[in-house]
């Protein structure tokens, strides 16, 4: 039986595995859905016959034109980015305007995906590198951790000379793969982290569709690479009584913000958008001095940023609404990370902090973590280790911790005391 | 690498500038021991202000400008070192400064930087950083912040220059809080440099150079709307000149080598805006550079506080402090490679190094010296 489509961990079958034989390298592998080019029809019958799922008609979408309103059971993003640092930073092209290393990452789609389908199952793969000399296992790690933190899958797909390789049963590429198995049990290990849900103080909402696409979707990326964290919204499935976790909601469409948001701002929510989104809205004066782009008003207890234009530049508008919102919101900080990305996701009073390293080796600092939460006591995974406690002491800016050294991935998973403030 | 051309250039020009040591004033310097950031911290400071005098007579019913250091991004720690135990000044010697200030009238209090490739506001820096602004804004009354790489609420940007032709610049453009201000303090932290040996009081100055004029990033006719990089093109390198709105640099024979013009552009920020009173932050920092970018870096806890009227006077007491001769010249320790600051201000007529000169109050050098070299 396939069993239901979230339970599935897919595997690209290569081209040059023409031999049957060649499943005894994913038998009691984590694996259990094999992606079979249609041109090797004996090796789909031969998979199925040994318990494998085998979908045939599996469609890899653009993230642009998969069809959000209904993605269906799987929603498989064909355009992901392979995951990996540009080797490039400071004020070189590929660094882009952040200034910060230039990450191709996919955290950031992701997280809009899972806003935009929340009842689906989100796969997403990518073009391996051209020149598959520059790949090594340790990527694959990187590729479908990736995925994983972020709620999603990631298939593996092996370049050519790897595929070859494990094929010959070459003792490195056979001791890769064990390690990679080997992760993918580890992973499978803590099932209920997929279920966790994303946690930031600031929510970007938008349909991140049509005219709305490229400065929401810009946003969420710079964002991201600005160690902003966000939860994305889609504006569609915005229920106002969300909002609570939230200390700013960024506005990105013209749309008009409905009405129902209204309470939120006035327990002390601040509320950012362009004029056109709060034509209906009424506004007492601006505070003066407001900054440079917009014009802020108070509303009961919260505050309303009116930009003074259309929103037409994604990294400043990820600046100034984390500006907005100030940065004294912020649950977590983390030092000496700048080629890391996380996901701070919970449930309840339980937190996972995903850490990916893109550089796929360890930072020259340790790095540290600094909760603003009141954590009771944390605890670090990390691939082939068993977790271990992780302590905490207290800085100026809150408890810390200490990290040890990770090539690739960290976990540190915490959790909060159950005040009425733990959320504040 | 500078020439021995160069090298005698530099010497000769130093030599000609130099008035006599006798006629230069010597500011008072008070140094206290002060093993940690604890309750010690308030009584030490106020202990070493009143060993200079009080601060009512020069702070009361003023304005009063705290330049303080934030070099580097808040997100960058020597290990997991904190910044403010290591490269920052710590907010705990700000706020009891702060708090001192208040409570000898000062009539408004703006704590100053330049913050990292940034014009956020320097309590939003501080809150990057694990800092609470709150709790220093709170200390005092009347105390605001500005990040001064942008014009700030005055929206433009004064003019300040030096009584006298400086080496490479006469005059600098800055935030107006440097200008409409009584009183000037620079508030350090004990650190070597990398380019220039040490950096103490006026080092601490480099930074009030606004980066939207200044900066990597720096507007070519005027200053940028955004300010971001850093300070290397134009300050260290000389590979261009600020914004065309600003006084630009001098033309000038000295090689185009950081370690060469760092100290004598931190004398002409000093001439042109001198500060009145000098606090180092000695009791947690680092030894082998000024911030975590430096190879070899390593914290240490000299548990010092130093405090001066004078702003050479002040860094050499503090160069002492730290091991070092403050009469030595480029190729001596520390400043093996790069031009002493101290004797370009001292040539400039801003203080004196001598030690011998200075009215050293409170503790005695014998006793607290912390050599970082060997630390």
């Amino acid at each position: 039986m396939a069993g239901p489509v979230a339970s599935w961990v897919p595997f690209e079958w290569p081209e040059s595995w023409a031999e049957p034989a060649l499943l005894r390298l994913l038998a009691g592998s984590p694996y259990n859905c094999l992606l079979v080019p249609p041109s090797l029809s004996s090796i789909r019958a031969a998979a199925e016959a040994a318990g494998f799922i085998c979908p045939d008609r599996l469609r890899w979408h653009s993230w642009r034109e998969l069809d959000w309103t209904h993605p269906g059971e799987l929603a498989a993003i064909g355009d992901g980015f392979w995951p990996e640092l540009a080797q490039k930073g400071g004020d070189s092209e590929p660094a882009g305007p952040t200034g910060a290393p230039w990450l191709d990452a996919n955290g950031w789609l992701i997280e809009m995906a899972r806003a935009r389908a929340p009842q689906s199952t989100i796969w997403i793969r990518s073009d391996l590198p051209e020149d598959p000399r520059t790949l090594r296992w340790q990527h694959y790690q990187l590729a479908f951790l990736e995925a994983w933190a972020y709620g999603a899958r990631r298939p593996l797909a092996l370049v050519a000379p790897h595929a070859e390789a494990l094929a010959r049963n070459g003792p490195e590429a056979r001791q890769s793969f064990d390690a990679l198995l080997a992760t993918h049990r580890w992973m499978d290990e803590r099932p209920a982290w997929q279920s966790f849900q994303p946690f930031a103080r600031l929510a970007i909402a938008s349909d991140f569709t049509g005219p709305n696409e490229y400065i929401s979707t810009e946003t969420l990326l710079l964002a991201t690479r600005l160690g902003i964290a966000f939860v994305p919204l889609d504006r569609a499935r915005l229920n106002p009584s969300d909002l609570s976790p939230f200390k700013a909601l960024l506005w990105c469409d013209p749309t008009p913000v409905p009405a129902e948001v209204r309470p939120w701002v006035e327990k002390g929510g601040t509320l950012i958008a362009m004029p056109a989104a709060l034509k209906d809205w009424r506004l007492d004066r601006p505070l003066t001095p407001s900054p440079a782009r917009f014009r802020v008003h108070h509303c009961g207890n919260g505050r309303i940023a009116v930009a003074r234009a259309e929103f037409d530049d994604p990294w400043l508008l990820a600046r100034d609404a984390h500006l907005l919102m100030s940065r004294r919101h912020d649950a977590l900080r983390l030092f000496n990370a700048s080629a890391l990305q996380f996901r701070h996701a919970r449930q309840q009073h339980r937190h996972v902090l995903h850490l990916l390293n893109y550089t796929l080796r360890p930072a020259a600092h340790p790095v540290v973590l600094q909760l603003a939460l009141p954590a009771i006591a944390a605890r670090i995974h990390l691939p082939g280790h068993p977790p271990a406690e992780l302590p905490l002491r207290r800085e100026i800016g809150g408890l810390e911790a200490q990290l040890p050294p990770f090539p690739i991935y960290a976990a540190v998973e915490f959790e909060v005391q159950a005040t009425p403030h733990a959320d504040a | 690498m500078q020439t021995r051309r160069q090298w005698l250039t530099s010497a000769t020009a130093i030599a000609a500038v130099r008035p006599a040591r006798a006629a230069t004033p010597a500011g008072p310097v008070a140094i206290a021991r002060c093993r940690d950031y604890g309750p010690a911290l308030l009584p030490t400071l106020h202990s070493l202000m009143d060993q200079l005098g009080g601060l009512a007579p020069l702070v009361r019913h003023k304005t009063v400008s705290v330049k303080i250091n934030l070099t580097g991004s808040p997100r960058e720690r020597m290990g997991a070192v904190p910044a403010e135990r290591a490269q920052y000044t710590h907010p705990a010697v700000i706020g009891s400064l702060v708090r001192l200030l208040g409570d000898a009238g000062a009539r408004r209090i703006r704590l100053l930087e330049g913050a990292w490739s940034t014009g956020d506001p320097l309590e939003e820096f501080m809150y990057d950083a694990g800092w609470d602004p709150a709790a220093l804004l709170n200390a005092g009354p009347r105390v605001e912040m500005q990040n001064t790489n942008v014009a700030g609420p005055a929206r433009r940007y004064h003019r300040l220059r030096g009584p006298s032709p400086g080496f490479l610049y006469d005059a600098f453009d800055l935030n107006h809080a440097y200008d409409e201000c009584d009183v000037m303090v620079s508030v350090a932290k004990l650190k070597e440099h990398a380019t220039c040996g040490i950096t103490l009081g006026m080092k601490n100055l480099f930074g009030i150079t606004p980066v939207t004029i200044y900066g990597d990033h720096a507007g070519k006719d005027e200053p940028a709307p955004e300010a971001t990089g850093g300070r290397g093109m134009i300050l260290h390198s000389g590979r261009r000149q600020p914004s065309a709105s600003a006084p630009q640099e001098k033309p000038s024979t000295g090689p185009k080598d950081d370690k060469w013009r760092v100290p004598r552009i931190v004398v002409d920020l000093c001439a042109a805006r001198p500060f009145h009173l000098s606090i180092i932050d000695g009791i947690a920092t680092m030894a082998g550079g000024e911030g975590p970018w430096n190879r070899g870096v390593r914290p240490v806890t000299p548990g010092l506080l130093v405090a001066g009227l004078g702003m050479v006077e002040t860094d050499a007491v503090g160069a002492a402090l730290m091991g070092f001769d403050p009469l030595a010249s480029r190729g001596q320790t520390p400043f093996e490679s790069c031009d002493s600051t101290l004797e370009l201000a001292e040539a400039r007529g801003l203080g004196t190094r001598d030690l011998a000169r200075i009215d050293l109050r409170g503790g005695r050098l014998s006793d607290l010296r912390f050599p970082f070299r060997r630390a």
